[in-house]
């Protein structure tokens, strides 16, 4: 596969597990906040924009961090992000079925509109709904070679990030209080509440959560599930020869995961962030290294400046 | 429909290029299955002829040195290439992919209008304007023998394996492109997905000892055939325009030592040079010894004396057009143009004779377009796609462009134009009305 497709690959998925992440929170924190409406607290969308990667001063009132998450430019973004899936998915729609592009770029120029300005619920909901369609397309239409791995390889990594950002930072700002209500939003940012009532029958207590989130092997949703899929993209891409550096790291995180003490966590949420982020530049590194620019090749011999072509016959 | 499926072109010359969504008339032109099978053959004998004349003038230049044509006009085209004088290409064929332009006049006679045997573009576009129709409309496809136009990407898929050189079992195709902001990228993608080729840009190839390789995630991979849809001149900054980020470095020496076969072959452009186009006719007598089966329409060289007085008499009368120029830029339309643009170009030719022909405003035949409200009248041309292997091949129907604007004479897309599906019809529709 080209290097240059594989790159797209993985950032088609990247993006696309981004634009479903941002729409899930900011449904959660929407809805959270009306449960809050006594006391949501002055900071609270400071904290939630910080959390979706935002400088949190970008946005200190509802109507500011929804416009934001929706549309905002220079930062990570819904229709930003979807906008970036469709164009990583035009570079290599000749390895895509046809399906899953159409839906992809048909979302694109949904998310252009601005219908959610009239109704934020339905279309946080087309956007998660259009990204399981294209999952599905994925793993139904797509043959399950090199090209579905690194789509997936990039869609978990990024998946892993998530989950842990949300994770580490809800356990710090709540680390004084056990706020069932709070989280169980953290839970609902991840698709995991049933998951989780089924699994526990229990009430919802940080240390719960964290292992569940964090921990759990079965949870599609879990750091350790993302980081072992992730694991099992890069074996397959690299079809049981060379034990690749991307491949070692990926280990080390899955392990990493593994071996966590959610009690530790909880006591020591930064820290944890940070030994995952820097386990996570490394395979960005190593990635690059490995698949999208193994070549050494100077990129000088093409030239500089550029024109324009003139028109096609 | 055509955006949610990102049928879409860019247009030119915005910075970053627009991407737009490609132009559709619901109403197909219908061509009757007799009237097709005179214009295939037209098509087949004009293709054949060219393909003869590029590997002549580009060997031996008999027809140069006898003098059947001019050889001033032909060798100093600005697409005449002499690194490719006397380099043998696979099976003598030069022109793999050639789109023909056709209008038809008013009283029902096709004219060639021009060809383009460099990259052609706009066949994606006949089979999505299809897809499209038969989604639409499909109950109007019944009462038709409408002949299919799937078939043309197996076809150039098959002949562009055969231009392999001999000894590999399982050539390596590609398909190179400018890249997404390129006009035609829409093509480009659909043609390779279509073949199940690697799309391709200049960045993932290298040459390496003249032979061509792409990078992949598991290395460098040999690359045999590039079918190209980068221009000559941008192919290879080494060789062509310095300042090219399309091309690959390498790529011509690579192709001058057959390490790597190139399709359509490098300097095609001097058989569609607007001004050997009024030679053609004589081309063919020459080479198959047979009167054209499709006339040209009627042109002047301004690079004759002659000639040229009469364009620069007549410039309000006629179409003006720039010998290398294509997608509808660098023309004048004499009956619409203002004192100020004929005086523009009269100046232009004075200086620069040679790159300019001049021809007469033919009468298009025109079809009536739904334009949301009504229907109204439209100028129309037909591109036809010849496909040339081991042997040759027309698609039926083609790309059939309308000049969407009210009253204007071109097609392009870039400039207004649409498109409508093609209606080729099979056994039973011998006859009836074309359009």
């Amino acid at each position: 596969m080209l290097s240059r497709a594989a790159t797209s690959l993985a950032l088609l998925g990247r993006h696309l597990e981004r634009a479903d992440n941002l729409a899930r929170i900011l449904g959660v924190h929407v809805a959270l906040a009306l449960d809050r409406s006594d006391e949501p607290g002055p900071t609270f969308w400071i904290r939630f924009m910080e959390l979706a990667g935002w400088p949190g001063g970008m946005a200190d009132s509802r109507d500011q961090a929804v416009s934001t998450i929706v549309t905002g430019s220079g930062g990570p973004s819904v229709r930003a992000s979807v906008a970036a899936a469709r164009s990583a998915a035009q570079v290599v729609r000749p390895s895509l079925p046809t399906e899953l592009y159409e839906q992809v770029n048909a979302l694109h120029w949904r998310v252009q509109r601005d219908a959610w300005q009239r109704d934020l619920y339905p279309s946080m909901t087309d956007v998660q709904l259009t990204i399981r369609l294209v999952d599905g397309l994925l793993e139904d239409t797509m043959t399950h070679d090199e090209a579905r791995e690194f789509v997936r390889l990039g869609k978990f990594v990024e998946r892993a990030a998530n989950v842990t950002t949300l994770v580490t930072h809800k356990s710090a700002e709540l680390a004084e209080a056990e706020d069932p209500i709070e989280w169980t939003a953290v839970l609902r940012c991840c698709f995991a509440f049933e998951s989780y009532q089924s699994r526990y029958s229990a009430p919802v207590t940080p240390e719960r959560v964290i292992e569940f989130l964090l921990l759990d092997t079965r949870l599609p949703r879990s750091a350790r599930f993302a980081a072992g899929v992730a694991l099992s993209a890069v074996t397959k891409i690299d079809a049981g020869g060379r034990r690749s550096r991307p491949r070692r790291l990926l280990a080390r995180l899955e392990s990493k995961f593994e071996l966590a003490d959610p009690a530790w966590v909880a006591l020591n949420p930064r820290q944890f962030e940070a030994e995952v982020r820097a386990l996570l530049r490394l395979l960005e590194v190593a990635l690059r290294d490995t698949y999208f620019h193994p070549s050494k090749v100077s990129g000088t011999i093409f030239g500089e400046g550029g024109g324009t072509m003139p028109q096609q016959q | 429909m055509f955006r949610n499926h990102g049928i879409t072109f860019a247009v030119y010359p915005d910075e970053q290029g627009i991407e737009k969504v490609w132009p559709f008339d619901i109403i197909p032109r219908v061509i009757s299955a007799r009237s097709w099978k005179r214009l295939e053959a037209g098509l087949k004998q004009r293709i054949r002829a060219l393909n003869l004349f590029l590997d002549d003038v580009y060997g031996r230049k008999l027809i140069l040195h006898q003098r059947v044509v001019p050889p001033e006009i032909v060798l100093s085209s600005p697409q005449y290439m002499r690194e490719v004088e006397g380099l043998p290409v696979p099976h003598g064929i030069h022109c793999h992919i050639a789109g023909i332009d056709l209008v038809r006049d008013h009283k029902g006679e096709f004219y060639v209008l021009e060809d383009n045997l460099r990259t052609p573009s706009g066949v994606s576009y006949v089979l999505a304007n299809r897809y499209v129709m038969k989604r639409v409309l499909p109950d109007l496809f019944a009462h038709y023998p409408v002949r299919p136009v799937e078939g043309y990407t197996q076809e150039l898929l098959r002949n562009l394996r055969w231009l392999a050189h001999d000894g590999i079992d399982d050539p390596t195709v590609v398909l190179l492109t400018p890249g997404i902001n390129n006009s035609a990228y829409y093509e480009h993608l659909y043609l390779a997905k279509q073949m199940g080729i690697e799309l391709v840009e200049g960045t993932d190839l290298l040459v390496d000892q003249d032979h061509v390789f792409m990078r992949t995630t598991r290395g460098l991979r040999r690359v045999h055939v590039i079918y190209r849809r980068i221009d000559d001149e941008w192919l290879d900054p080494i060789f062509g325009r310095s300042e090219s980020l399309v091309g690959v470095a390498g790529l011509v020496n690579a192709y001058r030592a057959g390490g790597v076969v190139i399709a359509n072959g490098l300097g095609n452009g001097v058989a569609d040079d607007k001004a050997v186009y009024a030679l053609i006719p004589k081309i063919i007598r020459y080479y198959l010894d047979e009167d054209p089966l499709l006339p040209n329409v009627q042109t002047f060289l301004c690079a004759l004396d002659e000639d040229r007085r009469y364009v620069l008499d007549h410039l309000d009368e006629l179409v003006v057009k720039t010998v290398d120029a294509s997608g509808g830029y660098g023309m004048l339309i004499g009956p619409a143009s203002t004192k100020l643009e004929r005086e523009r170009f009269r100046r232009r030719i004075q200086a620069e004779p040679r790159a300019f022909i001049a021809q007469p405003v033919v009468a298009l035949s025109v079809q009536p377009v739904f334009d949301g409200k009504g229907l109204r009248r439209c100028h129309q041309d037909l591109r036809p796609f010849v496909l040339t292997g081991s042997e040759v091949h027309v698609s039926p129907g083609g790309l059939t462009r309308v000049a969407l604007k009210p009253g204007s004479l071109v097609v392009n897309s870039s400039q207004g134009g649409g498109s409508r599906d093609t209606w080729v019809l099979g056994a039973g529709g011998e006859d009836g009305a074309d359009a």
